[in-house]
């Protein structure tokens, strides 16, 4: 009887155990390197573990709460449009000299559209974070685009050509 | 007329170039806030339209080396302030007394203060939920100062400045739906990428249009009298 109770209790306790694993991975942030080893892109699903989350809580607000943790560190500047991200975790956007070419932080998620509202499409581009989600081009930058529970954003680290 | 510049005409057209791009570069990190309308608008007002076109193209192509080479950029650039230069050098050629045949601007203005009335009230601009507060402050201080451009057409007697004003609004509009029609040309995006994209501009046009009618209501009559005051000296 007493092993029965042990065998069902170290049962419970292992899922509990998983689950709560899951739960942490899926909050944290997921850092992909590139072929060079280098930071290529910073992959997150939304949570409200990391902040409380409104109809009015942006991408950035979360990346700011994120920033506060200390588990990312960007820098950028405001312009017309909103905040520009310029660097994640020391690596920086870049311009060549002819201007016609470059990489720079751009935004990606799975919202594609929400109340008639499109917000990704994957003809500005797509992002395979793994076999089972791809990422979708964000219209909006990081000060216009919603942060929804349960959604996936991305800060990919893309190459631009004129 | 001429047929070719003088060597001052010539410098004068560089300097301005520079300054255009000067003003640009200062207030690009301003949001809503831009220059260039109004002082390429005076510009060409005083110096004629072929001044203005030479600037034009010199200020499209140059602004290049600042904010980067964007082939659909260069297009739009190339075709509209051409168009603007000559538009209001011509304007600068019509004698005070004249601008009251403008009057039909007067319906075109309360069209467009109809139509702003009528995107915040069916909420047809459909831009991301977080912008969309901004954009509805946006078109009612867009609708009032169009209502009061009508007002101002058909009551005051110098209708001048307030048909300049008239265009300057019109001409901004009509920049970013120009983009909106060659950027989703070039990249060749599907009609829905199309519409996402001309939502998403009215971020832009919005605070520009605001920005150039203030503008230019405050800075035309000084600027003008500058410029005037220069040529005049230029002549003795």
């Amino acid at each position: 009887m007493s092993r029965k109770i042990f065998a069902i209790a170290s049962i419970l306790l292992s899922i509990y155990f998983c689950s709560a694993i899951t739960a942490c991975t899926k909050d944290k942030l997921t850092f992909i390197n590139g072929a060079d080893g280098e930071v290529e892109s910073v992959v997150f699903t939304a949570s409200p573990t990391i902040m409380p989350i409104d109809e009015n809580t942006t991408m950035e607000d979360y990346l700011n709460a994120l920033k506060e943790t200390g588990e990312i560190d960007f820098e950028g500047v405001t312009s017309q449009y909103g905040f520009y991200i310029e660097s994640v975790n020391g690596k920086e956007n870049f311009t060549d000299q002819g201007g016609t070419h470059g990489f720079s932080w751009a935004v990606y998620t799975d919202l594609v559209e929400l109340d008639g509202i499109i917000y990704s499409s994957q003809e500005f581009g797509t992002y395979l974070v793994d076999d089972n989600t791809t990422l979708y081009s964000a219209i909006y930058g990081v000060s216009g685009m919603p942060c929804i529970e349960g959604y996936t954003y991305a800060l990919v680290y893309s190459e631009w050509n004129y | 007329m001429n047929k070719f510049l003088s060597a001052k005409q010539i410098a004068l057209i560089a300097v301005f170039c520079a300054l255009l791009i000067g003003g640009q570069v200062a207030f690009a990190a301003i949001s809503g806030i831009e220059i260039v309308t109004v002082l390429f608008l005076c510009f060409c007002f005083c110096f004629g339209a072929r001044c203005g076109v030479l600037c034009a193209v010199a200020f499209s192509l140059l602004r290049c080396f600042v904010f980067g080479f964007s082939p659909t950029a260069i297009v739009l650039y190339l075709i509209y302030y051409p168009l603007f230069a000559l538009c209001f050098g011509a304007l600068g050629k019509i004698k005070d007394e004249d601008f009251k045949g403008f009057w039909f601007l007067g319906i075109i203005m309360l069209v467009f203060c109809a139509v702003c009335i009528l995107l915040i009230l069916f909420d047809l601009i459909k831009i991301s939920k977080i912008f969309k507060p901004t954009i509805e402050a946006f078109l009612w201080i867009l609708a009032v100062l169009f209502f009061v451009i009508f007002l101002l057409l058909i009551f005051i007697k110098n209708k001048r400045l307030v048909v300049v004003c008239a265009f300057a609004a019109i001409f901004t509009i009509c920049f970013t739906l120009l983009d909106d029609f060659i950027t989703p040309c070039f990249l060749r995006y599907s009609k829905e990428a199309t519409l996402a994209y001309f939502y998403a501009s009215f971020l832009a046009m919005l605070p520009q249009t605001v920005c150039s009618v203030i503008s230019v209501l405050i800075l035309f009559p000084p600027l003008c009298k500058l410029f005037k005051l220069s040529i005049n000296k230029n002549r003795e």
